[in-house]
C-alpha cells in the first residue's frame, strides 16, 4: 500500500503508525471512474497471471513513474526489487511499468 | 509434420478473437482492481479459525499431548488431535499416489513439520496461540535425512505404521529393454557417466493453501473452499476419506495465487478443517503460514541419479542407463498416474533416436516432509530433462565435439514421427533441429564460440549452454492414465444463449494461465463467436462437468481438446438449423467463419448468432431445443513439446559467482492459441528454471532440521537477479490435437535448468569441471575450480 504516497509493506505497519496518514490501496488507484495507466498498461502488457503480486506491484510502480515517467529496464527492476512474482519473470511487469509511464505523460501532454 | 507459416497466421479478425491473437486477458479486469477472489478473501458468517502444532522433531515417538492450557484461553473452542480423528477413522487419508498419509500423528511423528494437532478458535490470532499452548512430549528416534541412508541394513523403518513393512522402500519401477542395453553397451566405443543429484525445491506459490469448510449442519451440504489445481479429483478424494455423499460435497476453488503443482495433493490441514466443520457445524477456515507451506506441503524433485551414455567415437549415441533414487520424504504423497509411480521420467531418453535405454528408479521415505510434486512439471520430465541434456553436453567435451553437432548428428529426424522411443512412448511430431539451428542463430552461436576462445585466452570464463528439451504431456489416454483409478478424461460444456453468448464450463481450474481468454478463443476459432462473447467457468464442481483438473501442462491437450469437439458438435447442430432457416438441405450447408450458407450460392446465409437464436425461437420440427453439449475428451496421446535454450554465462574465478548474459528460448509448443500468453507461460518457467539451478535449495541438518522453511534461506528471484530473456518459436501442430496445440506450461522449468548449468560448465570444463550439483552456487563453482587447479 501507499502510506502517505509512499509504498510500504502493509504487514509490517501497525495501524497507529498511519494514524493520520493516507493511505492507498489498490482499490483507489482508479480516477474518476477511469483505470489509472498503471492498471490499462498491466492489462496491456500481460504484466499479470495469477494476479496476487499485482495490486503491490501496481501501487511500488505508480510511485515509480510519478518520480520518474520514463525509467529505464534497471531502475524499474530496483524499485520493484522489494515485491516478489513467481508467475511472469518480471518481464512484463517491467514492460507495464515503462507503459504506464509513457502513457502518464501522454495524458499529461494533451 | 512441417513447420509453415500457415499455422501462425490467424484465421479469424482481431474483433472475433480465434487462434494466433493475443487476445488482452479478460480475467485482468477484476485483478487490476483488486477484485480477485483468494481463499483468504473468503469470509462467511460465524467462521471459525484453525491453526496446527506441528512437530519440531523429524522422527519421534509421541508419548503424550496435553491441550488443556490451550482449552482454557478464552476463545478456544476445540483442539483435535490424532486421537480423536481416529474414532472418526480420518487419522490416516490415502494420497493421490495411493499410499497413505497422516492426517494428524498418533503415533509417531515423521518428519519436521508434521501436523500433530489443530486448534479451533474464533480468531485466528488465538487459535495460533492456542496451538502454541498445547504441549506434547516426544521421545526422538533416529533420523534418515536421504535415501541412500535409508536403504542401509540397519536403518530404522519409518512406516512402521503399515503392517509388516520391513525396509523404507515405497515404489520401485524399471522400464527399457536391459539386453538390448547390454548389446548397446557392449558396441561401444565409450560411456559417458554423469552422476548428480536433482536438488530439493518448492514451487513456493506467493498464495499459501488453505480451505474454508462449511459444512452445513441441517443440510449435510459440505460446501469447501479450497486451493484445489484439481477441484473435482479433490471432491472424490474427500467422498472416499471423509465418507460424505459426493453429491453433497462442492469444492470451490476460487481464484489461486499460483500452484506450479503445489495445490494438486491434498494436505492434512483440509482435511481436519473439514471434520472440525462437521463436528462443530460452523465454518472453519484454515490458511497456511509461509513457513508452513515450505516446511510441511508438497516439495519437489530430490532425485539422486546417475545416467550413462554408451556412444561411438563419430558421435552416435547407442544406449541410455538411467539409475534414479527419489526421496520421498515420510509419505508417498506425489500425484503420480498408478502407472508410472516414478512419472514419466521414463522421457529421459530425450530428443535423440537411439534403440535402447534402461531405466530403474527406486522410491525412498526419509524423515522429511512428503511430496514429490510436479512442480511446473510433467510427473518428473524435468528430472528427466535435466539428465539427458546434461549427458549429451557432457559427451560432447568427451568425443572433443561441438554439443550443438553432437546433438544435430543424433537427434530424431522429422521423418521419423511418430517415433517409438526406447521407453515406450510414441512422440506426436517434433522438427528438433530446426528449432535448435534458430536459437544457435539467434544468440550468434559461431561468433560466441570465437569470443569465448577469445575470453579465455585473456583469463575470463565465458560459457555457452544448450539444452535441446522432449517433454511429454497431456496426460492422458485412458488405457494408460489414471489416477486413484480416475481415468485422467477433462472435459468442457458449452452453452450458447438466445443472443448469441455463451458460457464455457471446464473441469480444469486456471492458477494464472490465463484459462478464461484461452478456452474463450478455442470457441471463437470453432464457432466464429467473439471470445468477448464467451464466458468461462471453472473451479466450482456443482457447476463444471468432471476432469482431473490443471497440472502436467494438461489443460490444453485434454479440455482445450474437449472445448474444440463440443464446438465442433454445437456447430453441426448449427447446420440442422440454417438448413431450416434457407430452406435447404443439411447436406448442402457449409460452416465457416461463424456463417452457415449454401453450397454454391454464398449468398444464402445465416450466422452462428442467427442459428442458435433461432436454436431457441423457430427450431426445425423434431430437433431437440437449446444450443448446448458437453464433451468428454480421452486424448489419443500425450503431447511432446519440444525447444533448444541456449544461456550464455560469465563466470567470476575470484568468487564463483555466475551471471547470465544471454537467455534464448525457441520453443515449440505447437499452434499457439494466444502467443501474448504463450510468451508469459515461458517467461515465468525460464525464471524458476533459473531460480531451481542458481537458489532455490530446500535442505536439512543431520537431525532432520529443515533449511529452507523461510523465503530468508529458501531464496526464490527477484526482478534483479532474474535474466533477461529472448524468446523464439517454431510451430510443429500436433497431428492428434483437434487444434494442433500441446501444452506450454511447463516447457521452460523442464528444459532450462540444464541450459544453465551447462552453461557454467561450459565455462569451466577446459579446466576439467564436467559436473556442479544445482543449485549452481557461488561456493560450489569456487570449489570446483580449486579442485580442477589441484
Amino acid at each position: 500500500m501507499l502510506l502517505d504516497g509512499t509504498p510500504v509493506k502493509s504487514c509490517t505497519v501497525f495501524a497507529v503508525q498511519a494514524n493520520g496518514k493516507s493511505i492507498t490501496t489498490v482499490e483507489g488507484l482508479k480516477q474518476n471512474g477511469e483505470l489509472a495507466p498503471i492498471q490499462a498498461a498491466f492489462k496491456e502488457e500481460h504484466g499479470l497471471q495469477c494476479g496476487f503480486c499485482t495490486p503491490a506491484m501496481m501501487l511500488v510502480g505508480s510511485k515509480l513513474i510519478e518520480e520518474n515517467p520514463s525509467p529505464t529496464d534497471d531502475e524499474v527492476r530496483w524499485a520493484i526489487s522489494g515485491n516478489l512474482c513467481r508467475c511472469t519473470g518480471y518481464i512484463n511487469i517491467v514492460k507495464s511499468i515503462q507503459r504506464a509511464g509513457e502513457l502518464t505523460k501522454a495524458g499529461s501532454d494533451a | 509434420m512441417t513447420t509453415t507459416a500457415d499455422h501462425r497466421s490467424p484465421q479469424t479478425t482481431p474483433e472475433v478473437g480465434g487462434i494466433g491473437h493475443s487476445v488482452k486477458r479478460h480475467e485482468d479486469d477484476r485483478f487490476i482492481q483488486g477484485a480477485g477472489n483468494y481463499i483468504d478473501d473468503i469470509v462467511l458468517p460465524g467462521m471459525l479459525h484453525m491453526a496446527l502444532v506441528r512437530s519440531p522433531w523429524a522422527h519421534a515417538t509421541i508419548n503424550s499431548i496435553d491441550s488443556s492450557a490451550a482449552e482454557a484461553i478464552d476463545g478456544v473452542l476445540a483442539v483435535v488431535t490424532g486421537e480423536l480423528l481416529a474414532e472418526y477413522n480420518l487419522a490416516w487419508m490415502p494420497t493421490m499416489s495411493g499410499d497413505t498419509q497422516a492426517v494428524l500423528a498418533t503415533d509417531k511423528v515423521r518428519f519436521q513439520g508434521q501436523e500433530v494437532a489443530a486448534v479451533i478458535a474464533t480468531d485466528p490470532y488465538i487459535a495460533k496461540d492456542g496451538a502454541d499452548a498445547v504441549v506434547v512430549d516426544y521421545d526422538p528416534l533416529p533420523v534418515i535425512t536421504s535415501p541412500l541412508q535409508g536403504l542401509e541394513s540397519d536403518a530404522p523403518i519409518i512406516r512402521t505404521d503399515k503392517e509388516d513393512k520391513t525396509d523404507n522402500v515405497a515404489y520401485e519401477w524399471s522400464s527399457g529393454d536391459t539386453d538390448l542395453t547390454a548389446d548397446a553397451f557392449a558396441k561401444a566405443d565409450r560411456v559417458v557417466t554423469l552422476e548428480t543429484h536433482y536438488p530439493r525445491s518448492h514451487p513456493s506459490p506467493l498464495e499459501t493453501c488453505g480451505i474454508v469448510a462449511d459444512i452445513n449442519p441441517v443440510t449435510g451440504q459440505a460446501d469447501l473452499y479450497m486451493t484445489s489445481q484439481a477441484p473435482h479429483a479433490h471432491r472424490t478424494v474427500f467422498a472416499l476419506v471423509a465418507g460424505l455423499p459426493e453429491h453433497k460435497i462442492r469444492v470451490i476453488s476460487p481464484d489461486i495465487g499460483g500452484g506450479f503443482g503445489n495445490k494438486v495433493p491434498v494436505y492434512p490441514g483440509y482435511v481436519v478443517a473439514t471434520a472440525a466443520s462437521l463436528v462443530i457445524g460452523k465454518p472453519v477456515k484454515w490458511v497456511e503460514t509461509r513457513y508452513e507451506n515450505l516446511i510441511s506441503t508438497g516439495f519437489a524433485r530430490d532425485y539422486h541419479m546417475k545416467g550413462e551414455l554408451a556412444v561411438t567415437n563419430d558421435g552416435k549415441i547407442l544406449g541410455l542407463k538411467v539409475d534414479l533414487l527419489s526421496d520421498q520424504g515420510a509419505f508417498y504423497s506425489d500425484a503420480q498416474p498408478t502407472n508410472f509411480p516414478a512419472g514419466l521420467v521414463g522421457i529421459v531418453t530425450g530428443s535423440y533416436d537411439y534403440p535402447a535405454a534402461q531405466v530403474s528408479a527406486k522410491g525412498v521415505y526419509t524423515n522429511k516432509a512428503p511430496g514429490g510434486i510436479a512442480y511446473r512439471c510433467s510427473f518428473r520430465v524435468t528430472e528427466a530433462s535435466y539428465l539427458i541434456e546434461r549427458l549429451v553436453q557432457n559427451a560432447a567435451y568427451e568425443l572433443e565435439m561441438d554439443p550443438a553437432e553432437f546433438r544435430a548428428k543424433n537427434f530424431i529426424q522429422p521423418d521419423q514421427f511418430p517415433y517409438e522411443s526406447p521407453t515406450g512412448f510414441v512422440y506426436d511430431s517434433g522438427d528438433y533441429e530446426t528449432a535448435m539451428r534458430l536459437a544457435m542463430e539467434m544468440v550468434g552461436y559461431e561468433e560466441l564460440r570465437a569470443e569465448q576462445a577469445k575470453a579465455r585466452e585473456e583469463g575470463r570464463l565465458i560459457g555457452i549452454g544448450m539444452a535441446s528439451f522432449t517433454e511429454v504431456v497431456g496426460a492422458g489416454p485412458s488405457e494408460e492414465f489414471d489416477i486413484l483409478g480416475l481415468k485422467m478424461t477433462d472435459s468442457a460444456e458449452l452453452r450458447v444463449h438466445p443472443t448469441g453468448k455463451a458460457i464455457l464450463k471446464l473441469s480444469v481450474r486456471s492458477q494464472g494461465q490465463g484459462h478464461e481468454t484461452t478456452f474463450a478463443q478455442i470457441v471463437a476459432e470453432e464457432l466464429g463467436i467473439p471470445a468477448g462473447d464467451v464466458k468461462v467457468i471453472e473451479g466450482d464442481t456443482d457447476n463444471t462437468p468432471y476432469g482431473l483438473g490443471t497440472y502436467a501442462s494438461r489443460s490444453t491437450p485434454t479440455a482445450g481438446a474437449a472445448t474444440s469437439m463440443v464446438s465442433r458438435k454445437l456447430a453441426e447442430k448449427g447446420k440442422d438449423i440454417a438448413a431450416h432457416l434457407l430452406e435447404a438441405s443439411v447436406d448442402d450447408i457449409e460452416f465457416a467463419s461463424g456463417t452457415y450458407s449454401v453450397k454454391g450460392s454464398p449468398e444464402s446465409s445465416v450466422t452462428i448468432q442467427d442459428a442458435v437464436f433461432a436454436a431457441y425461437t423457430n427450431p426445425p420440427p423434431g430437433l431437440e431445443g437449446g444450443f448446448e453439449g458437453v464433451s468428454y475428451y480421452d486424448p489419443p496421446n500425450m503431447t511432446y513439446p519440444f525447444g533448444t535454450y541456449i544461456v550464455v554465462v560469465e563466470v567470476d574465478e575470484g568468487t564463483g559467482q555466475w551471471k547470465v548474459d544471454r537467455m534464448i528460448a525457441v520453443d515449440d509448443c505447437g499452434v499457439r492459441i494466444n502467443p501474448m500468453i504463450v510468451d508469459g507461460q515461458i517467461h515465468g518457467g525460464l525464471t524458476e528454471g533459473f531460480a531451481m539451478s542458481n537458489m532455490q535449495w530446500i535442505t536439512f541438518d543431520e537431525h532432520g532440521n529443515c533449511i529452507g522453511a523461510h523465503l530468508d534461506n529458501y531464496m526464490i528471484p527477484t526482478a534483479w537477479e532474474t535474466p533477461r530473456f529472448e524468446l523464439g518459436e517454431t510451430v510443429t501442430p500436433s497431428p492428434h490435437h483437434p487444434i494442433g496445440a500441446k501444452g506450454v506450461g511447463e516447457s521452460a522449468t523442464v528444459g532450462s535448468p540444464a541450459a544453465y548449468v551447462n552453461a557454467v560448465v561450459d565455462a569451466l570444463q577446459h579446466r576439467g569441471v564436467t559436473n556442479i550439483d544445482m543449485p549452481v552456487l557461488p561456493d560450489r563453482v569456487w570449489q570446483a575450480l580449486q579442485e580442477s587447479k589441484a
